[in-house]
């Protein structure tokens, strides 16, 4: 017992210690600073891939203000769900505790590898160190004393309609997003979500459930035995995301902590995508250290459906699966709800205190088999009706040392692996491995594992990424991806090689203001443009250079300027070249109803090649990462305001005044230039 | 306190970015046309906050300048300038007028700048320009145009700078102007109290992405030299002069490795040189 009291008085001395130190020197640095300059980790990312992130869900923070995420109490899924840490965080954080008990205080996050003074800036209003015990509350409080949210969000284009592509349409040009969300701490929701897209009908008819799209989910947590009990729509996400990951996940990026995978198998979908969730039950359930989940999805996805009545008897297929979820013309609507997918699943998992091991199995049934256009480049592709997968991972934390991994394999079919390793080998830096390897014949629907391409098959990649910080104000991230494709690709005609390579500078002297140098190159294979040449590909080689500064200007204000260029060279003679440049004034004051934010933006390239990514600020839950190429000027400006205490609106006006490439998509009006203008309302009621 | 040169320390080599002044009246004017001056320090020359209207309230003084010069030595090509500014505490003032061209031909453009600081570090401006080319037979034509900048002051060494702008550009056919978008990032190191580089990015619409970069050196405090380079289409430029009292005086010249030389001259007033220009460290 004495020696329980004597590492109890150790530790806490320790702590105490560690504390004081953090109190006195407060401009101090952590191992490694995993700040942004976006204001997330997903934005840089999804600067880097294109991804949309408007198809996934976003973590919404703002019900930790109100019940602040228990720091002491909080396992580690609960913390990587929250959105406030990175998995690898999650993992340091529990770890900490582990050995040397509860925080004290949320500065004491300082001493937990990964975290930095400003994150924790970032983070402080939505957590707390309290040790209360967050009580599993009964059914009937669940569904009475939680918070009720009703979101209203109507955008249309005002000007620089195609009046003759829309004269197509079905639907008129409003967008129409209805979304209403009952949520009891992390214990329990639920919700339904209804929305149109321009051009569609809100109300069909010929549709069954007559709206365009309906979700509704209903999710509850620590019930006794059962840790999770999804119904409705939910999404699923296992191991590294080889056989199956729906929710919002990264892909490389200077910051290892957010690269690697790790969530609660079950999670809600209250998104608007209408392509990446499943539709049917769910259950977790979990005693001690173990945890088994079995899921069961039935739902309609949009696909090109064609009928063969050549042969003797009638064969019906589908050649492609849409995941637009536009409903827009008749040939988009013939395609609406033409499969069914049937999913069943399991996932069992054993975690210690140094990580956790898992073994998945997902099988999915099509009504009609899938059949894609015959092609050279798929003709390993996935073809028929009944997908089976299965996986083994792992995470594992030795010393300073973070391993993952999972090894995938598709029954009847080949074999993938993701996995590697986090680093931090000084006080300073971190270092991350990453490998992958998918064979031609490994086939999956709907991952997000960490690979070059959509899919994780026919590719094997070695990702090394370095952060350093040299000082507390400069910090050096770089990394550089191999990859190689041993089977053709579309549009490439030979197995082919590449390599991605990331330098990254940040400088930040202060608090709100940061500065960035980044260099990005890319060497990519691509076909011959002629066409004529079957087996000839090419090597293309992209840089693209981008500066860019975050400034307080005091008062509520903040001015973000960044300036970006690419060139391209290649042997086709063709060298597409970008330039775009954004100034942004962001006021948002501390205890203000009002706030706001604008942006005037030029932009040039030398076609689609040479796109820009730029992530532009939108109304609450909200954003997007559009890809700029052609000729123009874009500008918006997003009004919020708190109208009484629980209801918001929000206002956005954004237009787009261009040349395109392709004059004849617009009204000529004798430049060739077009504009486009948007303008969006949300009005947001908690009650 | 570093002495950051002669006149408006890093201030030099003055670049006109929106001048309709071009190689001629009917060409494009692609690579803009350095003169001098550049976007750096506080205390800048003010032929640089004449490009990037934020630049005027880091300004301690209200300045006066004069500048002629005879584009590629010829007559028809010369171009004078006239640019006051007045700063303020937290604001500031600009004016400019600009002529080129002779009696049968000639372009004129009235610039109107207002700068605001924003911050310790930041300060911002807007710049509306009327521009008119008149041609002997023909009607005259007017083109508005306008500007936005930033600066930020990193530290007393180290500055950025971003401009977006629409100045007026000669377009096609026989006289016209139209507008063309410009984006500009640029960034400024006093290396040492003699020694200032910079360096900045500039993309013209239509016209590709170019770069320019250029150094001063002030040997002695009344003298000092500068130089630079730009990009495509490629151009070099130098100046040197001398400080007397509340005056500059420099020479400049630049050269296109086709079109030749442009010889020019550059006066400038300082209201109260006696205060110091820069700012304290």
């Amino acid at each position: 017992m004495w020696m329980n009291d004597a590492v109890d008085l150790r530790n806490s001395l320790i702590r105490w210690g560690i504390l004081m130190l953090i109190m006195i020197c407060r401009g101090a640095y952590g191992q490694t600073s995993f700040s942004n300059t976006e204001g997330s980790v997903p934005m840089n990312a999804f600067e880097q891939s294109g991804y949309q992130p408007e198809a996934f869900q976003q973590t919404e923070t703002e019900s930790f203000l109100k019940e602040p995420l228990l720091l002491n109490r909080a396992d580690e899924l609960q913390l990587i769900e929250s959105g406030l840490f990175t998995p690898v965080q999650a993992r340091q954080l529990v770890q900490y505790r582990s050995i040397l008990g509860p925080l004290l205080s949320i500065y004491e996050l300082q001493a937990v590898p990964g975290m930095d003074v400003e994150q924790i800036r970032q983070i402080r209003s939505y957590v707390s160190t309290a040790e209360k015990v967050e009580p599993i509350s009964a059914i009937r409080k669940r569904l009475q004393d939680g918070q009720h949210q009703l979101l209203f969000r109507y955008a249309r284009q005002l000007a620089g309609i195609d009046t003759a592509l829309f004269n197509k349409y079905a639907g008129n040009a409003d967008r129409l997003l209805i979304r209403y969300r009952y949520q009891y701490r992390q214990q329990m929701e639920y919700g339904v979500l209804m929305e149109k897209d321009a051009g569609e009908l809100f109300w069909n008819k010929r549709k069954s459930c007559r709206v365009d799209f309906l979700s509704g989910h209903f999710f509850i947590r620590q019930l006794g035995i059962i840790r999770v009990l999804a119904l409705g729509d939910f999404t699923v996400n296992m191991g590294q995301g080889l056989i199956i990951w729906q929710s919002l996940a990264v892909g490389k990026t200077v910051d290892a902590g957010a690269m690697t995978r790790y969530s609660a198998v079950l999670r809600p979908y209250h998104a608007a995508g209408e392509f990446n969730f499943l539709r049917g039950a769910g259950v977790t359930l979990g005693k001690g250290r173990w945890e088994a989940t079995a899921f069961a999805s039935i739902r309609k996805l949009d696909a090109n459906f064609q009928i063969d009545s050549s042969g003797p008897t009638r064969k019906e297929y589908v050649t492609s699966i849409q995941e637009s979820g536009l409903h827009r013309t008749m040939a988009e609507q013939q395609d609406e709800g033409t499969l069914q997918m049937i999913t069943l699943g399991m996932a069992f998992r054993y975690g210690f205190r140094q990580g956790h091991w898992g073994m998945q199995v997902l099988h999915r049934g099509l009504s009609v088999p899938l059949l894609p256009e015959a092609r050279i480049d798929n003709q390993f592709g996935f073809k028929g009706s009944q997908l089976t997968n299965a996986s083994l991972d792992f995470r594992y934390t030795y010393h300073n040392i973070y391993c993952y991994g999972e090894l995938a394999k598709t029954i009847k079919g080949g074999n993938a692996f993701s996995g590697g390793a986090i680093i931090t080998p000084g006080t300073r830096s971190t270092l991350h491995i990453h490998f992958r390897n998918g064979s031609v014949d490994y086939w999956s629907m709907q991952t997000a594992s960490i690979s070059s391409s959509s899919t994780p098959s026919n590719e094997m990649g070695l990702f090394l990424g370095y952060n350093l910080q040299l000082s507390q104000k400069w910090r050096l991230a770089a990394w550089t991806d191999f990859y190689r494709y041993p089977w053709l690709r579309y549009q490439i005609s030979v197995p082919s090689i590449g390599y991605e390579r990331i330098l990254q500078l940040i400088y930040k002297p202060s608090r709100n203001t940061e500065m960035y140098f980044r260099f990005r190159s890319i060497k990519t294979m691509e076909n011959s443009s002629d066409g004529s040449n079957f087996a000839q590909a090419f090597a293309v080689n992209r840089q693209q250079f981008r500066l860019h500064l975050n400034f307080p200007a005091g008062n509520g204000w903040t001015i973000r300027n960044r300036v970006e260029w690419n060139q391209t060279r290649s042997q086709s003679g063709i060298q597409p070249a970008g330039f775009l440049i954004f100034m942004d004034g962001i006021y948002q004051p501390l205890q203000h109803p009002v706030s706001a934010s604008c942006r005037l933006q030029y932009f040039e390239t030398s076609g689609y090649d040479s796109r820009i990514y730029a992530y532009e600020n939108d109304l609450p839950y909200a954003y997007s990462v559009p890809a700029f190429y052609g000729n123009g000027i874009r500008y918006y400006l997003n009004f919020n305001y708190d109208l009484l205490k629980n209801l918001k609106i929000g206002l956005r006006w954004a237009g787009t005044l261009s040349k395109q490439e392709d004059l004849s998509r617009y009204t000529p009006d004798g430049n060739g230039l077009s504009s486009e203008t948007e303008l969006k309302c949300q009005i947001q009621w908690q009650f | 306190m570093k002495k950051y040169g002669i006149l408006g320390g890093f201030g030099w080599l003055q670049f006109i970015v929106g001048s309709v002044f071009g190689q001629s009246f009917h060409e494009s004017v692609a690579a803009g046309y350095p003169i001098t001056g550049n976007w750096n320090k506080p205390g800048c020359a003010i032929w640089t906050a004449m490009i990037n209207p934020a630049l005027i309230v880091r300004e301690q003084q209200a300045k006066v300048g004069l500048y002629t010069e005879r584009r590629f030595l010829m007559q028809e090509l010369a171009q004078y300038r006239l640019a006051v500014i007045i700063p303020r505490a937290s604001d500031g003032f600009g004016f400019e007028f600009t002529r080129g061209g002779f009696q049968a031909s000639f372009e004129q453009r009235f610039r109107g700048m207002y700068s605001y600081r924003l911050g310790k570090q930041i300060s911002t401006g807007v710049s509306f320009d009327y521009w008119q080319l008149s041609q002997t037979g023909q009607k005259s034509i007017r083109v508005i145009s306008g500007a936005l900048g930033v600066l930020y002051q990193l530290s007393a060494d180290w500055s950025f700078a971003f401009l977006l702008a629409n100045p007026a550009r000669p377009g096609s056919g026989t006289a016209s102007l139209t507008n063309r978008w410009t984006g500009r990032a640029g960034i400024a190191f006093q290396a040492s109290d003699q020694t200032g580089i910079q360096a900045e990015i500039i993309h013209e619409q239509f016209s590709g992405t170019t770069w320019q970069c250029s150094l001063e050196y002030d040997p002695v405090p009344f003298l000092f030299l500068r130089a630079g380079i730009r990009g495509n289409t490629e151009m070099y430029w130098t100046e040197a002069g001398l400080i007397k009292s509340n005056y500059q005086f420099g020479l400049t010249g630049s050269y296109h490795p086709v079109l030749g030389w442009s010889p020019g001259l550059n006066l400038v007033f300082n209201w109260n040189a006696k205060k110091s220009n820069h700012v304290d460290e």
